[in-house]
């Protein structure tokens, strides 16, 4: 489902200063492969790379080096048309940071990827689909509430019910339980769990958490941009 | 992103930032406003003021002038049918419609209906050829007298009041714009040096020749070509269809009056006179006992009282004739003042050819007494005198001054098909020494002045929209930095980088749009105020235009289009800068 292999990424201004050994890339020959129906954890401290490598893999930073398939497409070869149709269709995105828009309410937070689909019927159909996943997640009669007035945990929910919209076969989480207290935490991770286990989604999630890496079925660990262990 | 659910993420944007896009579209309405104001003034001058006098594709030509040593010497000394041949010879010439203006002495007197005495005045006139000027009349006389069909119901024309006739269910109003056309007449003569170009002297009056043939619907009959007719109705006023050895023909009616004196009587039962059967015919043969109703016995001269039956001459006066009338002539001789146009129309009056209160009279025998009645208002009638059919001028110059003077042409109105053909038939002109007449060519330079002005205007408007267009750039760069976020949520569920350069330029667009159509609103009700503050100063100027702007759909269009144009080139940047917003940085941070 994903296949990485010798990925290497620089930020500009560290590659004149690595030549200089003092800084090291944000990915360092990073190689890897995640299944279908994998739940794979990547663990790391803060500026290990994880963050990095998730972008990287969902297609949302381009200026790298090696191979990075996803669905068996080469994403360094993918124009921007079929990369963003990748990011509509095949891949979800929960950030730590939630990144829900204040100015919409839940329900059209939700259907937000609908509106960049390739057809109208996306969208006649979206908010049917935006009320299945906010009940899946727990928050189907907070629809027409504003972002502002949910709890982070529930922000969280609705941010996992827009990934879930366009029902992705991989979901990339980005400390999706970093900024929510254990209780809610918790709540959240079993979401993920069920949608690994009952829907087969393919998940990859960065996290420091240990309940959260002990959770995936696998997990790879990286420090300082290195793949140290797996 | 397809395209109707980049409309409904426009339209949200536009909802939500509306207090900053009202303050960057207050330039694009400026400058839009500033655009159409000037363009609708531009063409509202150009055709409702400069075009009335001598449209874009057209220009009078007279005869050059050389000046030597303080004379003037004409070269050609001649404006005639050869030179209007070699005029419309010229390439890019569609049309050469010759002016003759009177060759003698004459007075005029009439005008008792509506100043209340019959005004007496030396007369000067000239002749135009209607084809030149039936439309323009046509949408004057709408403009003074209202719409040919008012919208009256009607059963019969007695419900559509004085002149008025039911056409089909709805009122038309009487119509004089149409009766400016030649009504025809009778030339008395002794040779055919006394006839006008293509008449020949035949049995003492001028007749057109079978000798090269007739023209087409006529007929000949004893060498004269006549039009041939089925009824009366199929001929002019003052002829009547009477049959002939070559068929039905239209002959003209001939008539005396009671005594030659009676030519001068304001009496219409009087002047219709006693028609003289033609030889061999008798009224119950379809020769009327007296002239057909409106027309006169127009006798050959003063000191005889035989003549032909014709229709008075229809003459139009100048919008300026009016004005100086009221101004000038009616404060000084107590008489009555005029309030518009249309009180002249249908007016009838007298002229004597050759008698003058300046120079001396011509001899009795070539003094005659024509009838006339005003149809019309147009710029290019005379300014001091009145303006009448070109045929009517050359029988009268003819009758005159004989046959040179009627062959003789003061200027030439010379049309073409395309604006910009008219430089070069003026230069071409020029090698057939005529060059434009100075009304004309005053005309042409006011045109360049607008045109040079509405070009200064045009640039002031553009650079307007420029400086809205800084104001839509940085207002626009800095929403781009306050939604980076949400750009980079739309790149992460699947935008396309021309998603969201389109969404921005979307936003321009609709900015643009709406900027302009508040413009061009704005420039329409200001044109509505100039035109009230105008009416007030000019209300008093005949012909003056009630609405000098022209809001056309390509003035509406620029003003849009304009506003639209520069949003756009406004938002160019930012979109770009939108595009280029990288998710990845963006959404790593809390």
């Amino acid at each position: 489902m994903i296949r990485v292999e010798h990925l290497v990424k620089t930020y500009p201004g560290q590659a004149a200063e690595a030549g200089g050994g003092r800084l090291p890339s944000a990915l360092r020959d990073v190689s890897m492969s995640v299944s279908r129906g994998e739940f794979l954890a990547v663990v790391g401290r803060s500026g290990s790379g994880k963050t990095t490598l998730l972008n990287v893999i969902g297609g949302l930073d381009r200026a790298w080096t090696g191979l990075v398939e996803v669905d068996g497409r080469d994403l360094a070869h993918l124009p921007d048309r079929d990369l963003s149709l990748l990011r509509n269709r095949t891949l979800g995105f929960v950030f730590q940071a939630f990144h829900l828009l204040p100015h919409l309410t839940i329900l059209e937070n939700v259907t937000l990827p609908a509106w960049f689909g390739t057809s109208d019927r996306d969208r006649a159909d979206a908010e049917g689909r935006a009320r299945q996943a906010l009940e899946r997640v727990g928050l189907g009669n907070r629809a027409s509430d504003r972002p502002t007035r949910l709890s982070a945990g529930e922000r969280q929910r609705v941010a996992v019910a827009r990934a879930l919209l366009n029902r992705p076969a991989i979901l990339l989480c980005d400390e999706p339980t970093g900024n929510l207290d254990a209780a809610t935490g918790a709540a959240v991770l079993d979401i993920f769990l069920e949608l690994n286990r009952r829907d087969g989604t393919t998940l990859v999630i960065a996290t420091h958490e240990p309940r959260v890496s002990e959770a995936a079925g696998r997990r790879i660990v990286l420090e300082a941009g290195r793949m140290v262990e797996e | 992103m397809t395209p109707r659910a980049q409309v409904g993420l426009i339209a949200r944007f536009l909802g939500r930032s509306r207090g900053h896009f009202a303050f960057a579209g207050v330039g694009l309405v400026v400058g839009s406003a500033t655009l159409a104001f000037f363009l609708a003034l531009s063409l509202g001058i150009r055709e409702r003021v400069l075009n009335r006098l001598y449209p874009v594709n057209q220009a009078e030509l007279v005869v050059e002038t050389v000046r030597l040593f303080g004379l003037g010497i004409e070269v050609p000394s001649r404006l005639d049918e050869a030179s209007m041949a070699a005029l419309r010879a010229l390439p890019g010439v569609t049309g050469a419609f010759p002016k003759q203006r009177s060759r003698f002495q004459a007075v005029l007197w009439g005008g008792r209906e509506v100043i209340g005495r019959d005004a007496r005045v030396e007369a000067f006139f000239d002749g135009l050829d209607p084809a030149l000027i039936l439309d323009e009349l046509r949408a004057s006389e709408i403009e003074v007298m209202g719409p040919e069909h008012p919208g009256t119901a009607c059963s019969t024309d007695v419900d559509c009041g004085s002149g008025g006739r039911c056409d089909a269910g709805s009122c038309l109003r009487r119509t004089w714009w149409d009766a400016f056309r030649d009504p025809g007449g009778r030339l008395a003569c002794r040779a055919d040096a006394g006839c006008p170009p293509g008449y020949a002297c035949s049995g003492g009056r001028c007749a057109v020749p079978c000798g090269e043939g007739c023209p087409a619907n006529s007929t000949c009959v004893l060498g004269e070509c006549l039009r041939a007719c089925a009824n009366d109705a199929a001929c002019d006023p003052g002829e009547a269809c009477l049959g002939t050895a070559m068929g039905r023909a239209c002959q003209r009616l001939s008539c005396h009056l009671d005594d030659a004196r009676k030519a001068e009587s304001d009496d219409p039962d009087v002047l219709r006179g006693t028609v003289v059967p033609p030889p061999g015919k008798a009224s119950s043969e379809g020769v009327p006992e007296r002239c057909p109703a409106g027309t006169y016995c127009a006798t050959d001269s003063v000191l005889v009282a035989s003549g032909a039956c014709e229709a008075p001459i229809p003459v139009l006066l100048s919008p300026f004739l009016l004005e100086i009338y009221n101004r000038v002539a009616a404060t000084a001789l107590d008489l009555r003042r005029l309030s518009g146009l249309e009180v002249l129309v249908g007016v009838p009056f007298a002229m004597k050819y050759g008698e003058s209160y300046f120079v001396a009279d011509d001899s009795w025998e070539r003094r005659a007494i024509r009838r006339c009645r005003v149809v019309g208002f147009s710029p290019k009638a005379m300014d001091f005198g009145v303006t009448m059919p070109l045929a009517a001028a050359q029988r009268a110059n003819a009758m005159l001054r004989g046959r040179d003077a009627a062959s003789e042409f003061t200027s030439v109105v010379v049309t073409t098909a395309r604006n910009e053909d008219l430089p070069r038939v003026i230069s071409d002109a020029k090698v057939l020494g005529l060059v434009p007449a100075p009304r004309s060519e005053e005309a042409r330079k006011a045109a360049n002045m607008l045109l040079i002005l509405s070009l200064v205007f045009a640039l002031v408007s553009l650079v307007i929209l420029g400086i809205s267009a800084i104001n839509i750039t940085h207002t626009f760069l800095m929403l781009v930095t306050e939604r980076r976020v949400e750009i980079a949520v739309y790149r992460a569920v699947g935008a396309r980088l021309l998603d969201i350069r389109l969404l921005v330029l979307g936003e321009a667009a609709a900015l643009g749009v709406l900027g302009g159509v508040a413009g061009v609103a704005v420039a329409w009700a200001l044109g509505q105020g100039v035109n009230v503050a105008a009416a007030s100063i000019l209300g008093r100027v005949p012909g003056a235009p009630a609405d000098l702007f022209l809001f056309t759909p390509g003035v509406v269009l620029a003003g849009l289009a304009c506003a639209v144009l520069f949003a756009l080139l406004g938002a160019w940047v930012p979109a770009g800068r939108a595009a280029r917003t990288d998710p990845a940085t963006v959404l790593s941070q809390g």
